[in-house]
């Protein structure tokens, strides 16, 4: 028998080398849609990246490649509602995080939507989106950036970071072990992590509320006459920042750690033979904020700025 | 009275607190509610188990870690717990495994040995609370349960803390292993936190700042497990 003719040979190769590449090759998805302006628009998506910009059109975008063994992208519109959702199938869905590949999706919705975004493992990033902005991950990280006026967000593995630029803003951050960054120019915020440290940095803070277990709690800003700032953790550190011409009523305890102040107050026993410290002081006139600081054994600082 | 009195309400009937105009208008809400007689009959009954638990059961050595490490599911070691260490920054180490292979049996028999831990350990600390030396901190608010006693809001806790966690191991497999193995971290590191702040309310038993850190970590945990639940019904 003679052997095939080189050509043929070649041929079948490049054949399936192609068919090869093809078959591999992540499936590419686009959908669009016209919206209303304040547009709802949900998402969901498993593992990989969903990434969210707002833009001056009044129409819904997705592009994006589907990760391996993802069955296909759901995309529903009805000009109010948007929902669009990476489907993954039954057999898949014991842990599907780790079941299917990456999934990368490009959302362009219009500037003053509101989104939801839920993923598994999937990273979060929503940016210039001024509508309610609410985003969770199991184990992404989430990012925020714009003029939002309600922010929620959350990540039990991930780390979350906000930046909120509009003046009223109502910021809601929720981790559990990753760490947590909230920047912004005017507004109400709370925070809590278990283990993960929270950093908040503004800006003018009219109400706070921050918590954690044993991570550390960060404010570096202004507080606003009348405000309501908690914080409290059981043994991370606690450290304020503040400006020189604060005007505030502090309240702090710590049940076996310090207290420091640059404002001249030092924490002192509550009692002979207990480790228990407080420190009770108003900055200015206080301005009728209130400041309270609770820790079990970490140390807090408040420092000036 | 025509509207069922709340749980909490119960509780304190069952506990003692109610005035006697009170007790009477649950007496004849309970007339008229078998749903409220059979939760009044749990309650003392859990009351009565609480009175019988010794003060400290102190074994010839201490074989409950080992034992737990190898035999109870991830999370719930976190409720049955090594020995109080304290939290100090990363001392927490993640476990060693997730999810043992046992079968369907062994998970029902550690469940529910499991859940009779978590009761035992509630019911121990609601008798420890209520010792004649301790009415301050039963009388101490708590964030959660508006005015109420911690007792309540412990037993209450541990109940819902059991619901959730019944959900997590049933589900188990749903999870990516590296968010059990955050969501186990944590549990530990909260669960220490409550052991910490329940020893210096022995020390200091009208301390209303511990109370309310105790009742903060079992938000805490509580959240920590809605969550994980959540990712469940995500999954």
């Amino acid at each position: 028998m003679s052997n095939p003719p080189i050509k043929v040979i070649a041929c079948l190769l490049v054949a399936t080398a192609t068919a090869t590449v093809a078959f591999a090759a992540p499936q590419q998805v686009r959908e669009t849609g016209i919206v209303a302006a304040d547009v709802d628009v949900e998402v969901y998506n498993v593992a990989g990246s969903v990434r969210i910009s707002g833009w001056d059109r009044n129409e819904v975008r997705v592009e994006g490649s589907l990760g391996e063994g993802v069955e296909r992208l759901a995309f529903e519109n009805d000009g109010d509602d948007v929902e669009i959702r990476v489907v993954v199938p039954r057999r898949r869905r014991r842990d599907p995080a780790r079941q299917v590949g990456d999934t990368h999706l490009e959302i362009m919705v219009p500037r003053g939507a509101s989104v939801s975004v839920e993923t598994l493992a999937a990273t979060i990033t929503v940016v210039d989106v001024d509508g309610s902005v609410s985003m969770e991950s199991s184990a992404g990280s989430v990012t925020y950036r714009g003029a939002a006026m309600d922010i929620e967000a959350g990540s039990a593995a991930g780390d979350i970071e906000i930046n909120a630029t509009a003046a009223g803003a109502s910021i809601d951050v929720e981790g559990v072990a990753g760490s947590i960054m909230v920047q912004f120019t005017d507004a109400s915020v709370r925070a809590s992590s278990l283990t993960g440290g929270v950093r908040v940095i503004g800006g003018r803070l009219r109400e706070g509320d921050f918590e954690s277990v044993s991570g550390s709690l960060y404010f570096e800003g202004e507080i606003a006459a009348g405000a309501e700032l908690d914080f409290e953790n059981f043994n991370g550190s606690i450290e304020l920042l503040i400006p020189g011409d604060t005007a505030a009523s502090f309240d702090i305890t710590t049940y076996s750690g310090t207290i420091e102040t640059e404002f001249g107050f030092e924490g002192r026993s509550v009692e002979a033979y207990s480790p228990e410290q407080e420190a009770e002081f108003t900055l200015g006139d206080g301005g009728g904020a209130e400041v309270s600081v609770e820790t079990f054994s970490g140390t807090v600082r408040v420092r000036r700025r | 009275m025509s509207d069922a009195p709340s749980e909490e309400r119960l509780n304190d009937y069952v506990d003692g607190l109610l005035s006697e105009h009170e007790a009477r208008e649950v007496e004849a809400a309970l007339a008229a509610s078998a749903e409220a007689r059979a939760t009044v009959e749990f309650l003392r009954s859990l009351r009565a188990r609480s009175e019988q638990l010794p003060d400290a059961i102190e074994p010839g050595r201490d074989l409950w870690p080992g034992i737990a490490e190898r035999m109870v599911p991830a999370p719930l070691a976190s409720v049955v717990a090594e020995p109080t260490t304290g939290i100090v920054g990363d001392e927490v180490t993640p476990h060693r495994t997730w999810w043992p292979s046992l079968d369907g049996f062994q998970w029902a028999t550690l469940g529910a040995a499991a859940m009779l831990l978590m009761v035992a350990s509630s019911s121990l600390t609601v008798w420890v609370l209520s010792l004649p030396g301790n009415e301050s901190v039963a009388g101490v608010p708590t964030v959660v349960s508006g005015g109420e006693g911690i007792r309540p809001a412990e037993v209450s806790y541990a109940l819902e803390i059991e619901q959730l966690m019944r959900v997590l191991y049933e589900n188990r497999d749903a999870v990516d292993p590296d968010t059990v193995s955050t969501i186990e971290t944590n549990l530990r590191v909260i669960d220490r936190a409550i052991d910490r702040v329940r020893e210096a309310l022995q020390e200091d038993p009208a301390n209303p700042g511990l109370v309310r850190m105790l009742t903060k970590n079992y938000q805490h945990k509580v959240q920590l497990l809605q969550r994980a639940n959540h990712i469940i019904e995500l999954s």
